[in-house]
């Protein structure tokens, strides 16, 4: 999360005023480092360890002394949850991808309900949901948002934002994408007279 | 060391036998130990924990096997296990508390501040226009506005507000059946924001946020809501501003006479109809950007104290306004007029505001607070009372005071200053126990707080008393909730005589 400083936010803020000032529609963009805990998978991986060492221990011509086996099972075990909870590699390669965009879909409705998103008069509230560990950009326009934009171009902007995780810098792809996709704001959900921000600055998003 | 020699294959499997159901048992112990880990942390220090927690009495034991069954192994084994427990613990909970930091697009404290200036041109630009507008003014007729809508809402009088309503907003509220049946009252304004200010070729619109609280009443029951509102007022471009007996309190654009009006916003005393706009501010547009039933629990409830190590917000203008104020009032120098009034206003209205808030004898300081602020701030001690509860603020003391803006307009001058402070700051029961903040630990904590008065007012800050009616000179222990001394019958809470604090606002939530 270190990419995503106080100068990106600054920047994202900007960005994001940039839209609303030339569209009704009102953007709110929550990144977060993942969005399920996976604890299964440290869990899954430092007992197969265990048991393979274990086994080593039992059926090896060597002879090992008690506390060895006893010992070198229990730390191979926590070492391997060690690692393994440390690093999300091993995480992504082993969830699912359904499982990913499920728990990814979850979150970013959940967000969308506490953060209020749905409460602006004409619906138009879009919430921009980033998700590291899974690498995927979820995005949830309300009804209003929904219907303004033709479906062709939401696939298109889901297709696109999904691409900035192959970028070596995914926040200043994610500020680019943005600053891309204004102008499809603008076309479809102009802005009117005596607009006003509806959504608060300090959105709720913990869940 | 012991060592055990596998001396033959009956042995061996005994052996083998035994260590592998030990190491399972081991391991499921120290899974449950690791993710339970409340099961050990339950009664830290042996009990101190609020709840009951019958459930978890087993949490010791637990916990004492696994010490004792590392306590059994020999050193060079229950180090490493020792170690890699806590690398574990280590990792385990950076992992979790990483899940859990999120980055949203809120504004930084850059963004805030170039709105800041952006807003504060806006309204410096709007003056040139309006040279009769006042900020303070402007604040008095939204709270005025905002108390009568509720109080008004789904009842008979609420045609008197029509020519300061949006026809649909108005249509809206009549038709809605809810509002028939639902009654709001003890309405608290606590802080009033400029959003933004800006001109259309028809209107002028200010975008202002109301935070505030009131109780809605539905088929006897109550409950009380916490709301932040944004309001749109428009008005026709290239109306002025009206003078404050008509900003104050809501009158009939046309005549003055108190609003009266029927359902087609015609005036009963001067028989006008009075478009929306056309002579005065109206309501354009009304979004409750956030609302929260309000909970007891919260008042002694305490977040880690943010913004305090945040840069002054100074207003653009300030220069000119230093200029023009010590033009106006014939200074001779400024610096020594500063070092008066952070001396003797700004030092000793906090000292005595928040004794006065920590001994919770609101009505002490009176003669000192606007009517909305004292409103606003009753209402959070006779919360504290209703539960029993007494915040205090002990050793406060004050570190610093930087000028954060000063304005002046046709009507009011005010200054708001940003103060440095600490002191120990919790939440006490009937009994005298604790229970939020800390008797032990100073926190430090810094404010904005405005103080105005009436433009001309020509009153030594050196000369000033807390403890007397700035107009007659009495004590002030006899000032009713309305603010009117009973020696001179003065009315001292509008400023006319002296500075009264008009607002105060945290250092994270300030945007001028």
């Amino acid at each position: 999360m270190k990419r995503f400083d106080e100068d990106f936010r600054t920047k994202l803020y900007d960005a994001i005023k940039k839209i609303e000032d030339n569209s009704l529609t009102e953007i709110v963009v929550i990144i977060k480092p993942s969005s399920g805990k996976y604890r299964d998978i440290p869990v899954w991986s430092g007992a197969i360890i265990a048991g393979l060492l274990y086994t080593f221990f039992m059926f090896s011509h060597i002879e090992f002394d008690v506390y060895l086996i006893y010992a070198f099972t229990i730390l191979s075990f926590f070492v391997v949850w060690s690692l393994v909870s440390a690093t999300n590699f091993i995480q992504k390669l082993f969830v699912k991808k359904s499982r990913k965009q499920k728990n990814v879909e979850i979150r970013a409705r959940a967000i969308f309900q506490k953060g209020g998103i749905r409460f602006t008069q004409e619906r138009i509230g879009v919430l921009f949901y980033v998700s590291l560990l899974e690498k995927i950009v979820f995005i949830l326009p309300d009804r209003g948002a929904e219907h303004s934009i033709p479906d062709e171009e939401w696939k298109n902007m889901r297709s696109d934002f999904q691409t900035i995780f192959k970028a070596d810098d995914i926040a200043a792809e994610l500020l680019q994408k943005l600053d891309n996709w204004q102008p499809v704001f603008a076309k479809y959900i102009p802005p009117v007279e005596n607009d006003i921000n509806e959504l608060p600055d300090d959105l709720e998003v913990n869940l | 060391m012991r060592q055990y020699i596998f001396q033959n294959t009956i042995s061996k499997r005994k052996i083998f036998r035994f260590v592998g159901i030990f190491s399972i048992i081991s391991l499921g112990i120290l899974i449950i130990f690791l993710f339970v880990p409340e099961i050990l942390m339950a009664r830290p220090g042996g009990g101190q924990s609020y709840s009951g927690g019958s459930g978890n009495s087993g949490g010791d034991g637990i916990g004492g096997l696994i010490f004792w069954l590392i306590l059994q192994l020999p050193p060079q084994i229950s180090i490493p296990l020792i170690i890699v427990i806590i690398v574990f613990y280590y990792f385990k909970n950076k992992k979790e508390k990483g899940h859990d930091v999120s980055v949203a697009s809120t504004p930084t404290y850059s963004n805030k501040f170039n709105e800041f200036n952006s807003v504060e041109q806006s309204i410096e630009r709007f003056k040139q226009k309006d040279p009769d507008f006042s900020r303070l003014l402007f604040w008095d007729f939204v709270t005025s506005i905002y108390h009568k809508y509720y109080t008004y809402l789904g009842k008979a009088d609420f045609k008197n507000i029509k020519p300061f309503i949006a026809s649909y907003i108005w249509e809206q509220a009549q038709n809605n059946p809810l509002n028939k049946q639902t009654d709001i009252s003890e309405i608290v304004i606590g802080n009033i924001n400029f959003i933004s200010v800006f001109e259309d070729d028809k209107y002028t619109g200010i975008v202002v946020d109301i935070k505030s609280n009131y109780t809605k009443t539905k088929a006897g029951k109550s409950t009380r809501f916490v709301l932040t509102e944004r309001w749109l007022f428009s008005r026709k471009r290239g109306v002025l501003s009206k003078p404050p007996e008509e900003m104050r309190d809501l009158k009939c654009p046309n005549c003055g006479a108190p609003a009266d009006f029927n359902d087609a916003g015609e005036c009963q005393y001067c028989n006008t109809f009075i478009v929306a706009g056309e002579m005065q501010w109206f309501v354009n547009q009304i979004s409750i950007i956030k609302q929260e039933v309000f909970k007891t629990q919260g008042l002694a409830h305490y977040e880690q104290e943010i913004g305090t190590d945040y840069p002054t917000i100074v207003s653009p203008a300030i220069n000119t306004y230093i200029q023009q104020f010590t033009q106006s009032h014939q200074l001779k120098d400024w610096n020594l007029y500063w070092q008066n009034f952070t001396d003797n206003i700004a030092y000793k209205y906090f000292i005595e505001i928040y004794h006065a808030w920590s001994e919770m004898q609101w009505q002490k300081v009176r003669h000192l607070l606007s009517d909305r602020l004292y409103e606003s701030y009753s209402f959070w001690i006779e919360s504290y009372k209703r539960e029993h509860l007494q915040n205090r603020l002990d050793n406060l003391s004050i570190k610093r005071i930087d000028m954060a803006a000063i304005e002046s307009d046709k009507y009011y001058e005010a200054f708001t200053v940003r103060i440095f402070a600490s002191c120990y700051d919790y939440v006490i029961n009937r009994e005298g126990k604790l229970i939020g903040g800390s008797k032990k630990k100073a926190r430090y904590f810094s404010e904005y707080w405005t103080f105005m008065r009436r433009s001309g007012v020509e009153f030594k800050e050196s000369e000033f008393s807390l403890h007397n009616c700035p107009n007659c000179g009495a004590p002030a222990d006899k000032i009713g909730q309305a603010a009117v001394c009973e020696y001179c019958g003065a009315k001292i809470s509008n400023g006319d005589f002296s500075w009264i604090l008009t607002r105060i606002v945290q250092d994270e939530e300030y945007t001028g």
